[in-house]
């Protein structure tokens, strides 16, 4: 039985009816003269701006790109079955707009706030998805680390908070994991989270909604999801409203991580209404303007300054590439406008190093402004002995004696690669980083069979925590490490080593 | 030349009515309009005209729609 009050009820619709006055609505309107695969040709609509919110009858909805003398080239943002040649058209008068207001966290939402997690959804804000990117002078430099909690990353190839760094390599090589488990990571760490899925299957993103629930971390994110099934204006627009989302609690002053997952498909998406819309194509038939596609939508992340309230936008673009080719067209216009890359390789994949960051052609541009001192102090030279390694084994590959200098780097270089595998779902925090990276510093790992590596990284963080707990909250808490410090955990990891049978 | 624009109105509407909006809208506009009558079954009271790429919509049902979106609004 339905439990509400009657009579408030009645006072409401009263008060409501009472102040209700019905008159003529008088609107610019427009015929639909075509309509083909999601493509509507509108005659007779004046006064429209692009990227106006048009509608279709009661329910159809679309966005107008195209703005001819004559009419409108429309593309609708819903199924077309409801939209017929002669329908009338209306302009709304204003943008495509998304909720972006504290209701959107925690839920799953389409571009347009379309509830997909199967609650009903109402938000106190809308704010336009296209909006111009904040200004050099309100911005700041980079200079606070956005930890991934993957080791490998954040010791050679760190991002800080407001930097844009690319996710790219071939499928099934590891790049929405590691942009989910980065996600994971941020929880305790007052960052929110907007997770974007552009083109996936619907049975990919409820996996990844799935494994944010199970880790706790939709308490603090928001997806939003234009699937393969849904048409290509939603595809387009998905990855502007996440952006806005995120602007609207940057402006608050806040840290922000976007991931956009991914914008390969969205370049395929924005292609597909492009040539519908008749737009000449160019190199491989994408539009004239695909750079700018991304370009403005990245160029919303930022830094700002503490004037201008201080928050950030990371940004994690994804981009899939064919056959490892990160020339070709789409990845190579990221690329460019990115600070940097994480290069993921098939051949690392299957050879089971995971993650599979290919070190050398991955890069930071903010480099060491984004990591806490304690990680630069044992960061240091990891990443010339990971290249020292992989030149000498292609040698040692051909079973040739090697002297004790080589033989030592091929050691060291094992010992680091087995150190930086890294299981999905398992991001270490900032004193387990530089506890792992501090012992293959000291040689704690030295001597140990490369089989009982995992084992040991597993026992020897259990025994700093134990024994060394306080140093590590410190090293927590500050992001820096002092010498005392340095010295007083490596003795702690010397006395682990003395106390292992390995020795 | 007068310019053209069209006329919904409902089943059975008498003649009497229909010019009456017409000379109505032609006094309002200044100009002289040649309209199109066409009786609509999707039209249950009311009328909507389109004139000069503008539609003025005051059938029933967008009425009933702006009584919804007050009622819902918060």
């Amino acid at each position: 039985m339905l439990d509400f009050n009657t009579d408030k009820l009645i006072n409401t619709l009263r008060e409501r009816v009472g102040d209700f006055t019905a008159g003529a609505s008088i609107y610019s309107s427009g015929k639909v003269s075509r309509v083909a695969d999601g493509v509507v040709k509108v005659d007779n609509l004046p006064g429209r701006c692009s990227g106006e919110l048009l509608q279709f009858g009661e329910e159809s909805w679309g966005i107008a790109l195209d703005l001819e003398e004559n009419g409108v080239g429309a593309v609708l943002l819903t199924q077309s079955g409801n939209v017929s040649v002669g329908d009338t058209v209306s302009g709304t008068g204003h943008p495509v707009d998304v909720p972006v207001s504290e209701e959107v966290i925690g839920r799953i939402l389409s571009p347009i706030g379309v509830p997909l997690d199967g609650n009903s959804f109402s938000a106190k804000k809308y704010a336009p998805m296209e909006k111009p990117a904040p200004s050099i002078i309100s911005r700041r430099p980079v200079d606070t680390p956005l930890e991934t909690g993957i080791l490998a990353i954040d010791s050679m190839i760190p991002i800080g908070r407001g930097q844009r760094e690319l996710i790219i390599g071939d499928r099934q090589t590891g790049k929405t994991t590691i942009a989910v488990d980065t996600i994971i990571n941020q929880k305790g760490k007052g960052v929110i989270c907007v997770y974007c899925a552009i083109g996936q299957k619907a049975s990919t993103v409820a996996k990844v909604a799935h494994d944010l629930t199970a880790a706790g971390a939709m308490d603090y994110t928001t997806i939003i999801v234009a699937t393969a099934s849904d048409m290509p204006a939603m595809q387009y627009l998905a990855p502007y409203a996440a952006c806005s989302i995120a602007e609207e609690f940057m402006s608050q002053g806040k840290d922000v991580l976007v991931v956009y997952d991914d914008l390969s498909k969205h370049a395929v998406a924005y292609r597909t209404i492009s040539l519908l819309l008749h737009r000449p194509p160019g190199r491989e038939a994408y539009p004239g303007d695909v750079f700018y596609l991304h370009s403005r939508l990245l160029e919303r992340s930022a830094c700002l300054s503490h004037a201008n309230g201080g928050g950030s936008i990371t940004a994690l673009p994804i981009i899939e590439t064919v056959g490892g080719n990160i020339s070709a067209y789409i990845p190579t216009n990221v690329i460019s406008i990115t600070d940097g890359q994480l290069y993921l390789e098939t051949e690392l994949f299957n050879s089971g190093i995971r993650p599979a960051v290919n070190t050398g052609l991955s890069v930071s541009r903010v480099g060491r402004a984004a990591q806490y001192k304690a990680m630069q102090k044992v960061s240091g030279l990891i990443r010339i002995e990971l290249a020292q390694y992989k030149e000498m084994a292609v040698f040692a590959r051909f079973g040739s004696d090697a002297d004790s200098v080589t033989k030592r780097i091929l050691e060291r270089g094992e010992c680091l690669m087995t150190l930086l595998k890294q299981p999905a779902g398992s991001p270490y925090s900032l004193s387990e980083e530089v506890i792992l990276l501090l012992a293959y510093r000291e040689n704690i790992f030295d001597g140990i069979p490369a089989d009982s590596m995992i084992a040991a990284r597993e026992e020897i963080m259990e025994y700093v925590k134990d024994n060394a707990g306080g140093l590590l909250s410190q090293i927590a808490k500050t992001g820096d490490m002092t010498s005392d410090t340095e010295d007083e955990l490596a003795s702690v990891l010397e006395k682990w080593k003395k106390s292992k049978h390995w020795l | 030349m007068m310019e053209k624009a069209q006329l919904f109105v409902p089943i059975g509407t008498s003649r009497e009515n229909v010019s009456f909006i017409c000379r109505s809208f032609e006094e309002k506009l200044g100009k002289k309009l040649d309209f199109t009558v066409s009786e609509s079954d999707g039209i249950l009271g009311g009328f909507i005209a389109n004139i000069d790429k503008r539609t003025y919509d005051n059938s029933v049902s967008a009425k009933l729609s702006q009584m919804k979106k007050h009622l819902l609004k918060k």
